[in-house]
């Protein structure tokens, strides 16, 4: 059965045919919205993560089934046109991390005066991860964290979502030239915010005590 | 590393969730499916009616449109799934998927709404299905204005003599117009309805007959009754939905919903779509 071959490969892309699943995946589920589960198995996994990078494990579930509810009830206005799904639920996740802004703002002040991600804290203790990134991660959660929320949205889509500038703007419903120039001042904010750091001289410095 | 490395650096950091991690937030959504097409598992559409809360004297338990059977772990969503080899499709099967086409014609694009009772009031608005956003108001007679906006997941109530500053109580957590969904009912919130959730319900098992078109020119529709007979506590139940299709629009046109009930008063209630593709604008307060 063709869920049963998507199942085994959840999450994983492989080529033409897998995107042109999504779209008949999408269509099929107008009339069979079980089938819509597939979509879920595909593209759950590395869409929760994003989301989990950005506010926090804690919420991510929340987050990652409203996604999908949402994605369910527009499903009929999917463009089956997009053989792949994932900058249409990228989109919507980020629409649905809007209300956790605040959350976001508070971990990446967090992140700022102390120099330890307290996202990465719920899911590993390598002592060596938090004080070897301390300064580096200190200037970089707090440009981040000063960056328009378009500017983040579009920068971390890009970094952290592994879209193109192409799928970016689709998911965020712009167009690519305004993609494109939010990740330009994002990157100029985040590399003045990190100037005068060397980066690698930091973490090496810290393994050697 | 420049600075998008460092960015990649700590999302790399992040582990995959499996697909145990993902259980949880996967049956939520297995769950709102099903509340959403069958919190009407017993074949009707469950208390949704979206009125002020006066209006509710009205509103019992169904009304509308037989409602989409849960089979087995997933929701049968019409009378029998689109086959890849169908037979020759009976009259029944034809007017169901003229049906669905004009409803989903209908639910992609906004609408000026009407919506009236038996009661007096009349409810007008318009409401936006892809912007979730839109309104609906009444004024009584004595002047008293009721007003419901939607705002994404924002709801707005406004109720209170016309004159003087309007003043609106602010409910989160509505999320379409007014709920969307089932779950909310399903967990004894207030009751509601979705055009959009009702429109997309006309989709369903109940047995639909073609009655043929009527009028002419602009008002010319094809008109298609949807019925269901059910038993419940209350004793037998007998829903009718009438639903208008414009032949030049392709959108329903008018849904007009009865309900009878032994030893209750008949119910009904009509919406009327109109002014398709109007851009809407609500007003945050």
């Amino acid at each position: 059965m063709i869920e049963q071959r998507l199942v085994a490969e959840s999450g994983r892309r492989e080529g033409d045919e897998s995107e042109a699943d999504d779209a008949v995946i999408v269509r099929r589920s107008h009339l069979e919205p079980e089938v819509f589960a597939v979509l879920f198995r595909r593209h759950a996994s590395v869409i929760k993560r994003y989301i989990a990078r950005r506010i926090g494990p804690h919420d991510a579930e929340d987050v990652l089934a409203d996604t999908f509810l949402e994605a369910f009830r527009q499903r009929q206005r999917y463009d089956s046109s997009l053989v792949d799904a994932r900058p249409w639920l990228y989109g919507i996740a980020t629409n649905r991390l809007g209300r956790f802004r605040r959350t976001e703002l508070k971990q990446l002040r967090a992140m700022e005066r102390t120099g330890i991600d307290p996202v990465l804290v719920c899911f590993t203790d390598r002592s060596d991860a938090r004080v070897g990134a301390k300064l580096m991660s200190q200037r970089l959660a707090g440009a981040l964290g000063r960056l328009s929320a378009g500017q983040r949205d579009a920068l971390l889509l890009i970094a952290w979502a592994e879209l193109t500038y192409e799928e970016t703007a689709a998911a965020l419903g712009v167009p690519v030239g305004t993609v494109r120039s939010r990740i330009s001042r994002a990157r100029r904010a985040l590399r003045d915010a990190l100037g005068g750091v060397d980066p690698t001289a930091i973490q090496e410095g810290s393994f050697h005590g | 590393m420049d600075e998008m490395s460092l960015l990649k650096a700590m999302r790399s950091d992040i582990p995959r969730p499996d697909l145990e991690e993902l259980a949880g937030a996967e049956s939520r959504l297995r769950e709102a499916v099903i509340a959403r097409r069958g919190s009407m598992g017993d074949g009707r559409f469950a208390l949704r009616s979206w009125w002020p809360r006066p209006l509710l004297r009205l509103a019992l338990p169904a009304v509308v449109v037989a409602a989409v059977a849960v089979a087995g772990a997933g929701v049968g969503l019409v009378s029998k799934p689109a086959a890849l080899n169908p037979p020759a499709m009976s009259v029944a099967d034809a007017a169901n998927l003229r049906l669905a086409a004009a409803v989903n014609a209908t639910v992609h694009t906004s609408f000026r709404l009407k919506v009236s009772t038996s009661l007096p009031q009349v409810l007008e608005g318009e409401y936006d299905p892809a912007g979730s956003k839109g309104y609906l108001r009444s004024t009584s007679a004595a002047g008293e204005v009721w007003e419901f906006r939607i705002i994404g997941d924002d709801g707005y109530l406004r109720s209170g003599p016309r004159s003087g500053k309007p003043t609106f109580q602010k409910l989160t957590g509505v999320t379409g117009f007014p709920i969307r969904g089932g779950v909310n009912n399903a967990r004894g919130g207030s009751p509601t309805v979705d055009p959009a959730e009702l429109l997309r319900a006309l989709e369903s098992r109940g047995r639909v007959k073609d009655m043929g078109p009527s009028g002419s020119g602009a008002n010319a529709v094809n008109t298609y009754v949807v019925s269901t007979d059910s038993a419940s506590q209350d004793g037998q139940r007998t829903e009718s939905t009438t639903v208008m299709v414009g032949v030049d629009s392709g959108k329903v046109s008018k849904i007009v919903f009865n309900a009878q009930v032994a030893g209750h008063d008949p119910l009904e209630m009509t919406l009327e779509f109109s002014g398709y593709g109007l851009v809407v604008n609500v007003e945050r307060p």
